[in-house]
């Protein structure tokens, strides 16, 4: 039974490895695209966002 | 037979759980997101933290503390999560290379331990609704079968968690309808039965403090101590959204809105029960039976058992699979026995209510360095990119595996935040160190810290020769 489920766990294992070296292949393909990113704008705009939350914190304070 | 199946299926999701998700594989969009991590964040623990916050704070400063004091945690934390977006990883990936294989099995394991004691909360709500309800009925129950009940919670819990995947899967489907519809019950009776301006006017009397100013901090840093707990967590969902900017803000809002929702709901309900009774209650079942009709205290009573029951089970089942991941000759049903001696451990302890506020801010002291130097690592020491292979562990990819596995500057920096955290605020005995750093809060500070610390070590050549061995290699995809 013991070398039954040795024999599963590393067969799960290298399965496993095999899959993610296809991905990281894929990924390292000219063709892939990745999803779309962040943008500047939304950056700046996050950024905006921590300074009202930061800010609102702070009036709080004296509320 | 069954046994060795539900094992497999664990083995399965714990191995192929880490599996890149890649493009066309991914499966949500930002209102999916956003409903499931709603759903996620949301336990009848909120009621305790809003309770403990209304003890500190009036209700105004509660709202903005609640709402956007979980808003700027984790809209400065999140970040780290378009990488997972990117990448289709979990962030536990990306932290080997900040820790290094053996330190993130012990991040890992160390993060279980101080992040299970939430369900020693739930067990105790449970048996605390139990015995409430059983007053009512005018029986008294004994201490001991106060802790028998908390027990009872964490072995139907375990249960459940035992049966695996299939079973997790119909609990959460009940569960978070269940979560809803109690929070708009007691809304509804909560500003129903007591006028409006008592919630909206109501102030706080915390004593023992000599200036006015510390209970608020100390409860802004209950909000960000709350809302870190979930950084662990925080890229199973975001690894399957389309989009970088989706997989993001359902982080953000998502946890940010649904979960400090159901700590105001549970901060009126407690100023509703002082109005009316002259004392804190944080148990929606005695709120509900005070307030309104008692039948409709004990139709709460099924809300709240299988609440906790099911939050029970969801943990035990979640933490089983990322112990498994670590612990990969361990059967998943050894784990979970483990899991739930652990808890009810605490149950038998029976004061993890009582240390509530210590308790966020000793498991803050860990989440808040392990958060600052994954988002210290990805914008500004590794800069976005990584080696896949090496962080995989891959046959011949060792880059990651700095000294016997463990990456000896990240982990030092984990140790210098808590030390950070500790040296400004004793958050057992609720003593301020530090006053100046303290109006950062300890999380704050903590977190500021820590990322400050490693960055500035990554810029000694030799230090940042040992953090990017990547650099003498080839770079990774992603640009």
């Amino acid at each position: 039974m013991t070398d039954s489920k040795n024999e599963t766990r590393s067969r799960y294992a290298e399965e496993v490895d095999r899959e993610i070296e296809r991905c990281i292949d894929r990924m390292e393909s000219k063709d892939y695209t990745f999803p779309p990113r962040m943008t500047r704008k939304d950056y700046w705009f996050i950024g905006i966002f921590i300074v009202i939350c930061l800010a609102a914190i702070i009036v709080g304070a004296w509320l | 037979m069954q046994h060795t199946n539900v094992n497999q299926q664990i083995e399965k999701e714990s191995v192929f759980g880490i599996v890149p998700v890649l493009k066309d594989k991914k499966i949500y969009g930002f209102l999916d997101a956003v409903l499931i991590l709603s759903g996620y964040c949301i336990a009848t623990w909120s009621y305790t933290q809003g309770s403990y916050l209304a003890s500190l704070v009036g209700f105004r400063q509660l709202l903005i503390g609640a709402f956007l004091g979980a808003l700027l945690m984790l809209a400065i934390y999140q970040l780290p999560v378009i990488l997972s977006v990117r990448y289709g990883i979990d962030i536990w990936i990306w932290l080997r290379a900040v820790f290094g294989k053996n330190g993130t099995a012990v991040m890992s394991v160390i993060i279980i331990l101080i992040n299970y004691p939430w369900y020693a909360v739930c067990a105790d709500l449970f048996a605390s609704s139990m015995s409430n309800l059983a007053a009512l009925c005018g029986v008294q129950l004994s201490q001991p079968t106060i802790v028998l009940l908390r027990i009872l919670c964490v072995v139907i819990g375990t249960i459940i968690a035992w049966k695996g995947i299939g079973a997790i899967t119909h609990t959460t489907r009940i569960l978070v309808p269940l979560l809803l519809a109690l929070g708009v019950l007691v809304i509804i009776v909560g500003f129903t039965s007591v006028p409006f301006d008592v919630i909206w006017n109501y102030t706080a009397k915390p004593e023992g403090y000599d200036n006015s100013i510390i209970p608020y901090i100390i409860s802004i840093e209950a909000n960000f101590a709350f809302v870190i707990t979930l950084v662990g967590g925080m890229a199973e969902v975001p690894r399957l959204v389309r989009t970088e900017r989706a997989g993001y803000w359902a982080g953000v809002l998502g946890q940010g809105i649904a979960g400090s929702l159901f700590v105001v709901v549970g901060a009126v309900m407690a100023i509703a029960m002082q109005y009316v009774t002259g004392k804190m209650v944080d148990d929606p079942t005695v709120m509900l039976a005070t307030l309104s009709v008692p039948a409709l205290a004990f139709s709460s009573l099924l809300l709240v058992a299988f609440a906790n029951i099911g939050t029970q089970a969801v943990g035990s089942y979640i933490y089983g699979v990322m112990l498994k991941s670590t612990f990969k000759k361990t059967s998943y049903h050894i784990l979970i026995l483990i899991l739930a001696a652990y808890v009810i451990g605490l149950c038998i302890w029976g004061k993890i209510v009582e240390y509530f506020g210590s308790f966020l801010t000793i498991s803050a002291c860990i989440y808040a360095p392990l958060a600052a130097l994954l988002f210290t690592d990805f914008f500004f020491v590794r800069r976005q990119t990584l080696d896949l292979r090496s962080a995989f562990d891959l046959r011949g990819h060792t880059l990651y595996r700095f000294t016997g596995g463990f990456n000896l500057v990240g982990l030092g920096c984990v140790a210098a935040g808590i030390a950070i955290s500790l040296a400004i605020y004793d958050p057992v005995n609720c003593i301020v160190h530090c006053e100046p750093l303290f109006y950062l809060t300890p999380t704050g500070a903590s977190f500021i810290g820590t990322g400050l610390l490693y960055y500035l070590l990554s810029r000694i050549p030799f230090i940042r020769r040992y953090l990017l061995p990547e650099k003498a290699a080839v770079s990774q995809n992603g640009r």
